[in-house]
């Protein structure tokens, strides 16, 4: 009985190691880890489902995903593919958040998109060379509400359905945005099987904008927050109101 | 130049709710130039081209109770229905890019009447309506009630 369970347990064993074995790195592959937390949905409060981000590669001159409609110079062999949509074979999973450990074709990149939004109007990009391991941090898909507009309530959506002939969808659909930000202390720790290479923290460049070719909506990658950042700083500066003059209270030394 | 014509129009959307009447809309930005114009739409029209249809799939499984005939006809009417459907989820995703792409350009989506929509329509000259179209979109001061982006 105990040679009966022992195999078993072999035979139970040996997927697992096969599997641990394909997540080992390359040495001379490159790799980028990126933890990517849930997208609260934008219809039901409280209702979350797992984030995804799409990577592409990126033409800087053309300022278009390779193969793109203004790079089409670019475009790869027919089974190179221009994008990786990271949302499967998590290495990790905690509560609320994913992390992930992709391997990458050495080359410029950019982060394309997010959840069925692509970045088209302005997003970031990276360039990672053979055998480098990039850290892309901890994003957040969150959908760019305009404001006063929120996910319902189960209560709201309820009621709602009480309304003959009622639509239960919102009028407007919103695109998500991405918050991103470094690893920090209170965040997963780089995975096991990253091993002694370690992770360098990726080297963003700003402004990197393209197509759309994830056939669904647009946004920045700051969402509307950041565009009225930017709208704001490009217009002209109000005349400056001429400096209060000193008054000295009587008296005073 | 002339697809730029035609859709430099007041755009019109049509709203999710079945009550909802349709909402005719222009987009402001004071003081924009004709060319800075045609830039910004053609680079938005180049983001709305890249919405696309939801996947296909079959709209109606046959029924073996109903004869052949049967089956192709209420196939025909699923069909049908399932096109105006998809064809109705397209159209929101490519007038919410128009918006947010606009948006990021720095105009404004302002709500116009049946009437003036009418009016602006009704001219034949394409040239003229572009004029009449530009007038509005570069006003000092937008006509119309402002919209949600």
């Amino acid at each position: 009985m105990i040679r009966l369970l022992l195999a078993v347990a072999a035979l139970v064993a040996l997927p697992a190691a096969a599997s641990a074995k394909d997540r080992e790195l390359d040495p001379r592959a490159a790799y980028v880890v990126i933890d990517i937390e849930d997208l609260e949905d934008a219809f039901v409060k409280g209702t979350d489902q797992p984030g995804e981000v799409t990577l592409g590669r990126y033409d800087p001159q053309a300022r278009d995903i390779r193969g793109g409609d203004l790079s089409p110079g670019t475009a790869l062999p027919a089974r190179q593919a221009p994008r990786v949509t990271v949302n499967r074979r998590a290495v990790t999973k905690a509560d609320g958040v994913r992390q992930y450990v992709v391997e990458l074709v050495p080359d410029t990149w950019v982060i394309e998109g997010a959840s069925g939004t692509a970045f088209s109007l302005g997003s970031v990009s990276f360039e990672i060379g053979p055998g480098e391991v990039l850290d892309l941090g901890v994003v957040t898909p969150r959908v760019d509400f305009v404001e006063g507009e929120e996910a319902m309530s189960v209560g709201d959506v309820a009621l709602k359905a009480l309304i003959p002939f009622g639509s239960m969808r919102p009028k407007n659909i919103r695109p998500v945005w991405l918050e991103r930000r470094a690893r920090g202390a209170g965040d997963l720790p780089l995975p096991a099987i990253v091993g002694q290479r370690g992770a360098t923290p990726a080297t963003f460049v700003e402004g990197a904008t393209f197509g759309n070719y994830l056939g669904g909506l647009v946004n920045r990658m700051g969402g509307r927050a950041e565009r009225e950042r930017e709208l704001a700083a490009a217009r002209p500066a109000e005349p400056a109101a001429p400096p209060a003059t000193a008054q000295v209270a009587p008296g005073t030394p | 130049m002339r697809r730029l014509l035609c859709i430099a129009g007041i755009a019109c959307a049509l709203a999710a709710t079945p009550a909802a009447a349709r909402d005719f809309y222009y987009f402001h930005k004071a003081d924009v130039t004709l060319e800075a114009f045609q830039r910004d739409r053609l680079e938005c029209e180049r983001l709305m081209g890249g919405a696309s249809r939801p996947p296909q799939g079959p709209a109606y499984v046959p029924n073996n109770n109903l004869s052949v005939a049967q089956n192709a006809a209420v196939a025909g009417i699923a069909g049908m229905f399932e096109g105006m459907m998809r064809s109705r989820e397209r159209r929101r995703t490519v007038d919410a890019i128009e918006r947010t792409c606009m948006a990021d350009k720095g105009y404004h989506r302002y709500r116009v009447s049946d009437e003036l929509a009418e009016e602006l329509w009704d001219i034949d000259d394409p040239e003229e309506r572009l004029a009449r179209y530009l007038a509005m979109a570069a006003a000092d001061e937008p006509v119309g009630e402002r919209m949600v982006e």
